[in-house]
């Protein structure tokens, strides 16, 4: 009879160790999946609010990559002028140019896919915006320097030149820091 | 019920089983500590804070990573990078440094042979896998003085005691170390102003530190021997008659590649005469990075044609023709594989290139774009992160002392791709990561665009790459003085 209690006893001991064992590997999985799924979460900004017809509108100018700059040696940029609605928050203005960018040029050419869209984009008070690219639009376009540098200047020079608080902008890619943008060029450090 | 408690003990031991690594075992003043192992996607992995404080050594978390200093200088450790910055130099790991938490931070085993012997000033033996022991070294200082004749130079040695000294004739210098003690130097005075030997140094790169006198332009030959009472040892450099006879020969060592000429790109034919700037070291590697590879194909066409099977290509028709011509030749992959661009760059270093060629094809919006574009690190729209403050020339930073052998190789390079394209195109300057690091002259050509119909055409025949190879190689092969390749 004593046996047989040792032995239950003893089964019960290695059933709670087990559990234990099982608890704390499936608590650290669950911790870093929800660090994936921070990553993964679908944040996209929206900006229709701006598009309300009687809004005032302002002039932007936005820079398209330029198919004419050739290999190199030319501009890699060219400016077209458009009327925007205009709103005095910083943030969601900057988030409206981009916005547009993305639609791509009057005459048809457009850099990024047509189903991109701004992740996020935040402005820090030291001037510095923050654009978070989705993975996907960097995947839908052809790949190489050259686009990657078009991508880069094309945000870079149309958000410094409307937007006078934000003096850099720096890229991040699904919401993390990226070594690069998409393979060559380094986003480690802020664009001016 | 002891075979309940045992049961349970047994338990408990298997479970924790597939968890536990082997431990490290250190031997310091008398002590054994044991250093546990902690997994991590799948390595061993072993307490930097435990390392520490068995060995005596200060840790601080800064912005750019973790700085260990130790007597004899600091290690700078990234998370998430094998590279481990000591002084001047890198060390690769074998794995990842990891950053769990602030402060606290795991390395692999070879962080004790590899990294720690920069900073620690006692030896650091292995007595058995796993099990390390730490002894110290007596310390000696050595004076240094220097002879100076019209034809010769002599350099003496001479230690507080006894000492057995080795001495090693290296390609740029003669080396001069002294056995089972760390060296105190006492070098009197290292301006020589010799064309013989230009300048003595000391390392504490090995725990014992070596003295390296450098060869200068008329450097012939050297002899050494011993005096006794004190003991002195004498390294006697001298300007050999063949030196002296051929007065403006070029320095063997180095092959130098032209600068273009003002208001006219170069050409293979056309050679403007030498140019000191650019020397790729011909003892050493010139390597080649074929862009891309593995699961990342790079720029893509609907025809299946790919970048990174087209530059592989190339790749290993200019590795035949520069070995042809007696090369050394490395690259970053030798088949279908898609190495990091940190390792890419870090074997460059690794290896002691002479120079980097990392190689690409081009891809633009529209088909327009035409024409090859060689790229060097570098741009002045990007505001660059300030160096660590342990004092260290940051990983991402190691291109910048290159920049104008880069900038040189580039010039020269996009001439002589021009005139086989037919194109203006100019050399562009971009913050290119697979170059940041580069501790070498260093460029990235993109071949022409895969998104232009005519050029693609181009790149996906065989005797258009033969073409583009042979334009490659000949530019690093150009400037060859000396008969070396």
């Amino acid at each position: 009879m004593k046996d047989v209690r040792n032995i239950v006893i003893a089964i019960l001991l290695v059933a709670t160790a087990a559990a234990l064992a099982l608890y704390s590997y499936m608590s650290e999985r669950a911790r870093q999946t929800a660090v994936e799924e921070v990553g993964r979460e679908p944040l996209y900004v929206e900006t229709e609010p701006l598009e309300v017809p009687g809004r005032e509108e302002r002039a932007v100018r936005l820079y398209f990559y330029n198919p004419g700059a050739g290999g190199s040696g030319g501009n890699l940029l060219m400016r077209e002028e458009r009327l925007l609605a205009h709103t005095p928050d910083v943030q969601l203005m900057a988030r409206h140019i981009v916005q547009e960018l993305f639609r791509g040029r009057r005459d048809g050419l457009r850099m990024f896919p047509e189903q991109a869209r701004l992740r996020q984009l935040y402005v820090l008070d030291d001037g510095t915006a923050v654009v978070d690219l989705p993975r996907d639009v960097l995947n839908g376009m052809p790949g190489g320097i050259t686009t990657e540098l078009a991508v880069i200047e094309s945000i870079t020079r149309t958000l410094r030149e409307n937007v006078s608080e934000i003096r850099r902008v720096r890229f991040l890619v699904e919401g993390l820091d990226q070594d690069t943008l998409a393979g060559h060029v380094s986003i480690r450090n802020p664009f001016m | 019920m002891n075979r309940v408690v045992f049961s349970f003990w047994l338990t408990l031991t298997l479970l924790s089983l597939p968890t536990l690594g082997r431990s490290l075992q250190l031997q310091t003043e008398g002590r054994v500590l044991n250093i546990e192992s902690r997994q991590h996607q799948g390595h061993a992995l072993y307490g930097l804070t435990d390392i520490a404080r068995a060995l005596g050594l200060r840790t601080g978390e800064g912005p750019t990573g973790l700085r260990v200093s130790g007597p004899r200088g600091d290690l700078q450790l990234t998370d998430g990078r094998p590279l481990v910055g000591a002084g001047d130099q890198y060390v690769l790991l074998s794995n990842r440094v990891w950053r769990r938490s602030r402060g606290d931070w795991y390395v692999p085993e070879d962080f004790l042979t590899r990294a720690l012997p920069y900073v620690l000033d006692r030896r650091l033996e292995t007595v058995s896998p796993g099990a390390y022991r730490l002894d110290a070294l007596p310390e000696m200082e050595v004076r240094v003085g220097v002879n100076r004749y019209p034809d010769h130079v002599a350099v003496v040695f001479e230690p507080a005691g006894e000492a057995q000294g080795r001495v090693r004739d290296l390609r740029d210098y003669i080396e001069v170390s002294f056995q089972d003690f760390a060296i105190r130097p006492r070098i009197e005075s290292n301006r020589i102003q010799s064309e013989v030997i230009s300048g003595i140094e000391f390392s504490s790169t090995e725990l014992q530190g070596t003295f390296r006198l450098r060869k200068g332009s008329r450097y012939g030959g050297f002899r050494q021997y011993r005096m006794e009472q004190p003991f002195r040892l004498v390294v006697d450099a001298s300007v050999s008659p063949r030196e002296a006879a051929a007065t403006r020969r070029a320095d063997p060592a180095v092959i130098t590649i032209d600068p273009p000429r003002a208001g006219a790109a170069p050409t293979p034919s056309d050679q403007p005469p030498p140019d000191p700037l650019l020397r790729i070291r011909t003892e050493r590697p010139i390597f080649i990075d074929p862009g891309h590879g593995g699961d990342d194909y790079g720029v893509t066409t609907g025809t299946g044609i790919s970048e990174k099977t087209i530059v592989f290509e190339l790749t290993l028709r200019i590795q035949r023709l520069l070995e042809q011509e007696g090369a050394p030749v490395r690259l970053s992959r030798t088949r279908d594989l898609n190495p990091t661009l940190d390792r890419r760059s870090g074997a460059a270093n690794f290896s002691r290139a002479g120079a980097f060629v990392s190689l690409h094809v081009g891809g633009a919006p529209g088909s327009a774009a035409r024409g090859p574009v060689v790229y060097v690190y570098g741009d002045a729209t990007v505001q660059e992160s300030n160096s660590s403050d342990a004092g260290l020339t940051p990983w991402h930073q190691g291109q910048q002392a290159f920049a104008a052998e880069s900038r040189r190789l580039a010039i020269h390079m996009q001439g002589a791709l021009n005139q086989l394209f037919g194109t203006e195109n100019q050399v562009l300057a971009a913050p290119l990561e697979v170059l940041a690091a580069v501790q070498a002259p260093a460029i990235l050509i993109e071949a022409g665009y895969l998104t232009n119909p005519d050029e693609r055409g181009l790149l996906n025949s065989p005797a258009f790459q033969d073409r583009l190879a042979a334009a490659i190689a000949d530019v690093l092969k150009r400037g060859h003085a000396g008969g070396a390749w």
